[in-house]
């Protein structure tokens, strides 16, 4: 179906480059990588719209050999060029923004489109910028056209339900509510909520983690972690200058309490009188065996939320190049839907060994974030 | 909390009836609690009444799609021993169970000495 003339490993060579010259030729081979990835995935709908973004035809028909020497130097030169040359314009979002008038019936009326002014609501306003953002992370960092890959539409709904503590993804759109005003104000105020949201769709669309127990803590964790790198790609921040805080901000003044969770440190995002102190274990040792929140999805995700905290602050540099790229790698790769943490560390240290070799920095990282929260033993990574 | 006059002889400390709503998950992931008790025979009445006409065996409608919304579990409890428990997805927090959530966390947000919730200060 897809007949990209440059093999899958060059690909992914070109993928990785980071120099400057060769953006857009790493931004065309991630595209085609990923055009790659979805017909490997046999995902019905592959066909015609692949074809209509084209993914194959930004990729530089070519010799392999020469183009390979090229490449391996990382240093521009022919095949950069060509790639730029042939490269399609940048995908950009579609976004469009719902009001539920503080009522639960979705989607709501259709306050902003995409590319019309700014409305006077703050909270669409956060809902159409987060959304950007997010698209933004997905396509310049790992070269992802939206939330299924082929440029779906981004559809969000804000002011739903009456003092509505939360915000969801219901299968198609993300849905705000606006806080009680006592416990949390709105959930649009901190981007890496909807970086969060965003996220479960893309999770949908690729390796689709069952939302129960172990599997449903690592779609929790999978949602933080690109919540935590939209925030991060905004700020130009490296993992040693990020706060790992998810939904810094939502809590009101009247709670002691900087955060939901604490990527960095999980058990510490608050402490407060009323809501009591913050659940989310650190390591297996502390794993909480519950049926509450399908087995405890958004507490247990504390612990491969630390997991890649580590790594990338180990790794040092811009998270999303390194740790959040073998994050992306392994629920885009072959993944079993009901994984188990033992099972995804395993996958994950071989994505970073796929596409950083296996004496990295990238992939000792890695394999000693999932050692130090206890998830995979001594030897037990290959 | 109010102390319930002395009317159940053997197990005069539990309430008559004790509805306890624990909500968990959402975005936050913060457990919840919420518990109205009643007493006096006719909120007894009331109470169970609405509670034995919901429909505790079916199967509640399943939102395989939707995450990061809550999970209600309701239990109900005649002198602290269970008589009716569910756990429902927030999907399928509609008409009867919906209106039982409604009143446990009206009566308890109002009663701000339960100790039992933490709900808003007002
Ligand atoms: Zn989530």
């Amino acid at each position: 179906m897809i007949h990209s003339i440059v093999p899958p490993y060059l690909l992914e060579k070109i993928a990785q480059t980071d120099d400057g010259r060769m953006v857009r030729a790493a931004r065309s081979a991630r595209r085609a990588l990923l055009a790659r990835d979805s017909v490997l995935d046999a995902r019905a709908t592959a066909g015609a719209e692949a074809n209509r973004t084209g993914p194959d035809s930004e990729v530089p028909h070519g010799g392999s050999p020469s183009v390979a020497a090229t490449v391996k130097r990382r240093d521009g030169g022919t095949l950069a060029e060509s790639a730029a040359g042939a490269v399609a314009a940048t995908p950009t979002p579609s976004r469009t923004i719902f009001d539920a008038h503080n009522t639960e019936q979705l989607p709501g009326t259709r306050v902003r489109t995409e590319g019309s002014d700014a409305t006077s609501d703050v909270t669409v306003t956060e809902a159409y910028d987060g959304l950007g953002a997010t698209f933004e992370l997905y396509e310049r960092a790992f070269g992802r056209n939206s939330i299924d890959g082929k440029g779906l539409p981004l559809l969000a709904t804000v002011h739903y339900g009456k003092d509505y503590d939360n915000a969801y993804w219901d299968g198609q759109r993300m849905v705000f509510g606006d806080g009680d005003g006592e416990i949390f104000g709105r959930f649009t105020a901190s981007v890496s909520v909807i970086g969060h949201e965003l996220s479960h769709g893309v999770t949908q669309f690729t390796a689709g983690l069952e939302y129960q127990g172990q599997s449903g803590a690592l779609n929790e964790s999978y949602s933080d972690v690109m919540g935590a790198l939209v925030e991060q790609f905004q700020k130009k921040q490296s993992a040693g200058e990020a706060s790992w805080l998810i939904g810094e901000g939502l809590f009101t003044a009247a709670v002691q309490g900087k955060a939901l969770r604490s990527m960095i440190s999980p058990g510490t995002a608050y402490d407060d009188d009323m809501l009591g102190k913050d659940p989310q274990p650190a390591d297996m040792a502390h794993y909480v065996d519950t049926t509450d929140d399908n087995g405890g999805v958004h507490l247990n995700s504390g612990i491969p939320n630390r997991a890649f905290a580590l790594a990338a602050i180990e790794i040092g540099g811009f998270a999303w190049e390194t740790a959040g790229q073998v994050w992306y790698d392994t629920i885009t790769g072959p993944l079993a839907s009901d994984v188990d943490f033992a099972t995804f560390a395993r996958a994950k240290v071989a994505a970073a060994t796929a596409r950083f070799g296996s004496g990295s920095a990238e992939t000792k990282a890695v394999r000693a974030g999932w050692l130090k929260v206890g998830v995979l033993e001594d030897g037990a990574a290959g | 909390m109010e102390q319930p006059a002395d009317t159940s002889g053997l197990r005069d400390a539990s309430p008559q009836v004790a509805v306890t709503v624990v909500r968990t998950g959402g975005f936050a992931g913060l457990k919840r609690t919420w518990e109205a008790t009643a007493d006096d025979p006719s909120t007894v009445g009331v109470w169970l009444g609405f509670a034995d006409s919901l429909p505790w065996g079916a199967t509640p409608r399943e939102d395989p799609r939707s995450v990061d919304r809550f999970v209600y579990r309701i239990v109900i409890a005649v002198h602290s021993e269970v008589r009716h428990e569910k756990t429902l997805p927030e999907s399928a927090l509609t008409g009867g169970w919906r209106d039982l959530v409604d009143r446990v966390q009206q009566q308890a947000d109002g009663d701000a000495g339960s100790g039992q919730s933490p709900a808003p200060p007002h």
